[in-house]
């Protein structure tokens, strides 16, 4: 049958020299031949449903409402590190009960303050002429808003149905609550149906995005939300086709705070931050360890993201070398270094030799840290997968134990069974001489010199990568990994499944190049790529095969 | 938290060794009752069993339960217990997913995993997506979950939500329905409307089938201009969208009898490791009263997913400081590790014991609920360190309405578990010659 192994890094995949099976890939390109530039080119491009974030910064947006009702959904399926690929995943009977009682209270929440929804008052109506009028004009500027385009005549005689089902029942608000559970729970609303456009001649099932779609693509790729009014009214004038016109939109999205959020949520997955919330320490290990650092611990990673991501620098090399940190008095004196003092977080300057960025973050080193111990496997791991986009197979059944903890034996010592048996060492070679370059970190993210009575040792070594090598310290590992061809590859992959919700096709390539291209010549900033994932092949462009007609 | 009483364990235990000259008077069918419903409840543990400590000795009709099996003494006439049976679709190596997804995958289904992009712990195999195929429940459910409120509910305790470890339950290939882990949700869910005044309760079938008439045609209408692949969701949409329509026209609970509205759970950190086994226990006693209630007759409990790695810090003078999935990867030299899986088997065990307790206090005709009930154990694995899928771990609990000869120690050569899957439909009384990949099935399974 099928099923031949595919790597995802192209050309750059000859440089691998993979132990057999050890390092998996997850998506399909091409090799890499041929210009880019010409007719373009893009992957199967599957309907896409809100994800519960998305949900609710939409109803937030839509209806003013901030009860969060997605987080009573059912978890979005995971795949490929991320919560919204389109991949086919059936909605379960339980997520559609749940939409069905979303909808019922933000409707009964919005009904609350009709002034904010209708033109009219509804005290004020007399008989049915007058109810219509203001249901259908209420029907017309919510329904488009809703559905992210202008209804169509259909639509519109369904929700004046409905409203007239609402309306018999009871009274005028019980039309217009009727109206708003039906738009919600409408595909509309839930899914991003793109159908406007068929393809041009000659451009094979490449279908372009109207306006509307691309306002809608736009709004939730950088606010993971619905289009402002701005631009809805960019899409009226259909103002939304030229590359100028689209960057003109970008820059004004990306300096909305609602980006800052959007990004986050980018972040908070490609980087597992969700660990960090049920991070536990021993006592006994980590005596000076509680429960109220971890929110302090969060707050310090969101903003060390937030400046590398929107400050000044903005880049790759930020991010993983950056001697800063931001804290508060009582997370400086859990760390044990000065510069902050009371319960604002200010940024803290840290010692440049022991600092690589996010990676040596405390609460970092502690999520990727065990209980009562450093944890060197998980944090090879963690930028092998993360930062190396590799993937790292579960354990195997029947692991030897490892010695115990013992005052006598230092966690390197304790490993030293996975370089000496060759069954252990072709995956874990991978990992452990990377995450020993953490040592310097205990597992509650404590600075250390010594372990077991014994100076650290902190060197490590890189293997399979365009920087394999030999490093001592953090921060020199962050340094080459800052460098790396594989890491700035594996950053423009992560945001390509995250932008476009799904796995690359070898389709894709060019979309691809462009990206690495134009966010080489950023300086590998982020906000750069971001932009540029508006402006590829991608991005501009549906396919209609298999998807939409 | 203490769901078992020593009393009963105590009980248990004597009833092991003094149980046995009746057993062949208790051999049986259940005292069955065609007024009541049959239900079926799938009861899934993880990370494989301790074969030498879980397998009974003796024959068929006279045997004694093993260590890990006897807390369930007080029902040994209700048990079948089925040993040598393998998952040999899971076990087929040249599929996509790991041991442990692949078992997860099959469990219930017995058709292999879709591509997907999930490694797992097989550096050899395709990366896993979901199990692609429908699950035995929800095939047991089309045929007699359709009258009900809910035609199948999934509790979890702490379950995971992605991937093939996580999900039993498919409705269809790549459509798991997720569990719900919140004993809060799941009262919410179940029974928020009991006892609700009649006509406050009629308004709201009547706005709901108005709007969700008119959400299911604009799913219609967006279907047919749609390419395969997208139509298939939509559709899939759909129809769940119909199912909530037409449940909105049964009949509901009556408070009565047994049924009554069980008290609303408090609140509760329902991931924090050591509240896992209150968590368990709101979960079995809001199953039981949903079945007396008959609203739902098809239902799961699945404890932690595979490679669930919960911390049984709980078990009594043993001081478990590492997870399941972690522990189940020792070798068998590994003494200590060994005895932990047991106990955390033993600990399993009476939990059951004690759901199948609750069935059993539910007068019903002549019987009991756990009568008319049929209640199918399974693991993703046989054995945890080795990764196997035979033999595996099966055991039937309850009389399925007098479809099941209970008080048995079946042993079988390997057979497929498909064939399980098979006699599950029947015992249920849904007509059924194959199940799953029928190059894995031969047909029901003999001797059931």
């Amino acid at each position: 049958m099928r099923r031949t192994r595919r790597s995802a890094l192209g050309p750059l995949a000859l440089l691998l020299l993979v132990g057999p099976g050890c390092l998996g890939q997850i998506g399909a390109t091409k090799q890499e031949t041929g210009a880019c530039g010409g007719a373009p080119e893009v992957g199967a491009t599957p309907l896409r449903r809100l994800t519960r974030f998305e949900y609710n910064q939409t109803v937030h947006d839509l209806l003013g409402d901030t009860t969060q009702p997605a987080n009573a959904f059912p978890a979005d399926e995971i795949r490929a590190g991320f919560d919204n690929n389109s991949a086919v995943v059936g909605v379960s009977p339980a997520l559609t009960e749940a939409y069905l009682n979303a909808a019922e209270s933000l409707a009964k929440n919005a009904m609350l303050t009709p002034a904010n929804l209708l033109s009219c008052d509804p005290a004020k109506l007399s008989g049915a002429a007058d109810e219509d009028a203001c249901a259908t004009q209420f029907i017309g500027s919510f329904g488009k808003r809703a559905y992210r385009r202008p209804l169509s005549d259909d639509d519109a005689a369904r929700l004046l149905a409905v409203f007239h089902a609402g309306r018999t029942a009871q009274d005028f608000a019980t039309g217009i609550r009727y109206v708003i559970e039906t738009a919600l729970q409408s595909p509309q609303f839930l899914y991003r149906v793109e159908l406007a456009l068929p393809p041009a001649d000659g451009a094979g099932d490449l279908a372009p995005l109207d306006s509307y779609e691309m306002a809608t693509r736009l709004s939730y790729l950088l606010w993971s939300s619905m289009p402002d009014d701005a631009l809805f009214a960019a899409a009226d004038a259909d103002e939304l086709k030229t590359p100028d016109q689209l960057r003109a939109q970008v820059m004004r999205m990306l300096a909305d705070p609602r980006a800052h959020g959007a990004v986050a949520h980018f972040n908070q997955q490609w980087l597992k931050l969700d660990k960090m919330s049920s991070m536990e320490k021993d006592a006994k290990a980590y005596p000076s360890f509680n429960a109220s650092i971890v929110p302090l611990m969060q707050q310090e990673v969101q903003q060390f993201l937030e400046e590398v991501m929107w400050g000044q620098k903005g880049d790759l090399h930020e991010l993983l070398t950056a001697p800063y940190s931001f804290m508060n008095g009582q997370l400086a004196t859990y760390y044990g270094v000065g510069g902050a003092s009371g319960s604002d977080f200010v940024r803290v300057d840290l010692d440049p030799s022991r600092s690589a960025g996010f990676l040596t973050l405390g609460g970092v080193m502690a999520m990727l840290g065990k209980a009562d111990q450093s944890a060197p496997v998980q944090r090879g791991r963690f930028v092998r997968e993360q930062l190396l986009c590799g993937m790292m197979p579960s354990p195997p059944p029947n692991v030897p134990k490892l010695p115990p903890l013992s005052p006598d034996l230092t966690t390197r010592e304790r490993l030293t069974q996975h370089d000496a048996d060759p069954a252990c060492h072709s995956c874990h070679r991978l990992m452990d001489p990377i995450g020993f370059g953490f040592e310097k970190f205990d597992g509650a993210g404590l600075f250390r010199t010594s372990e077991s009575g014994q100076p650290i040792d902190d060197s490590g070594e890189i293997e399979d990568a365009d920087v394999a090598g030999p490093f001592t310290g953090a921060a020199e590992l962050g340094e080459k990994l800052s460098q790396s061809l594989f890491v700035q590859k594996c950053v423009v992959t992560s945001w390509f499944h995250y932008a476009y919700a799904r796995l690359e096709a070898p389709e894709d390539q060019c979309t691809l190049k462009t990206l690495s291209q134009k966010f080489a010549a950023s300086g590998y900033r982020f906000q750069d790529l971001i932009v540029a994932l508006t402006e590829t092949d991608a991005f501009r462009y549906r396919r209609v095969s298999g998807g939409a007609q | 938290m203490k769901p078992i009483s020593r009393r009963t364990l105590l009980k248990g235990a004597a009833g092991a060794a003094i149980a046995l000259p009746f057993l062949n008077a208790m051999t049986r069918r259940g005292r069955a009752d065609s007024a009541f419903p049959k239900r079926f409840i799938v009861w899934f543990t993880p990370d494989g069993n301790i074969h030498e400590n879980w397998v009974p000795t003796g024959t068929t009709t006279n045997f004694t339960l093993s260590r890990i099996l006897a807390p369930l003494a007080p029902y040994q006439d209700k048990l079948v217990i089925l040993d040598g049976l393998t998952d040999q679709v899971g076990n087929y190596g040249q599929e996509p997913g790991d041991d442990h997804q692949r078992g997860m995958g099959t469990m219930l289904t017995g058709v292999h995993l879709l591509d997907g992009t999930q490694q797992g712990g097989c550096t050899t195999c395709p990366a896993a997506g979901l199990a692609g195929g429908i699950s035995v429940d929800q095939a047991i459910a089309n045929a007699i979950g359709t009258t009900t409120k809910f035609k199948s509910l999934e509790l979890g305790v702490q379950a995971g939500s992605s991937g093939a470890w996580a999900y039993s339950n498919y409705t269809a290939a790549n459509s798991p329905l997720p569990l719900d882990n919140d004993p809060r949700s799941v009262f919410a869910r179940v029974f928020a409307d009991l006892g609700v005044d009649a006509a406050a309760l009629a308004r709201l079938r009547a706005e709901r089938k108005s709007v969700l008439d008119a959400v299911a045609d604009s799913y219609t209408a967006l279907s047919a201009r749609l390419g395969p692949d997208d139509k298939q969701k939509v559709d899939g949409h759909l129809s769940t969208i119909r199912d909530l329509e037409l449940r909105l026209t049964t009949p509901g609970a009556t408070v009565g009898g047994s049924c009554a509205k069980p008290p609303e759970p408090a609140m509760l950190d329902v991931m924090a490791n050591d509240n896992f086994p209150t968590v368990g226990k709101l979960q079995m006693d809001l199953l039981v009263m949903a079945l007396a209630c008959d609203l739902t007759r098809v239902a799961t409990i699945q404890w932690e997913n595979s490679v669930g790695d919960v911390r049984f810090t709980w078990l009594p003078g043993q001081n478990i400081t590492r997870g399941h999935h972690d522990m189940s990867h020792d070798g068998d030299d590994v003494t200590q590790t060994i005895e932990w899986l047991t106990q955390i088997n033993v600990w399993y065990t009476q939990q059951l014991a004690y759901f199948l307790g609750e069935l059993a206090k539910i007068p019903e005709g002549a019987g009991t609920m756990l009568d008319n009930t049929l209640v199918f154990c399974c693991n993703e694995l046989a054995r945890g360190n080795v990764h196997s899928h035979n033999p595996m771990p099966y055991l039937l609990a309850g009389g399925a309405g007098g479809g099941l000869k209970t008080g048995r120690f079946l042993t079988y050569n390997g057979d497929p578990h498909n064939n399980l899957l098979v006699s599950l439909m029947n015992v249920m009384g849904v007509q059924a010659t194959t199940f799953g990949d029928p190059n894995f099935c031969t047909g029901p399974l003999a001797q059931l």
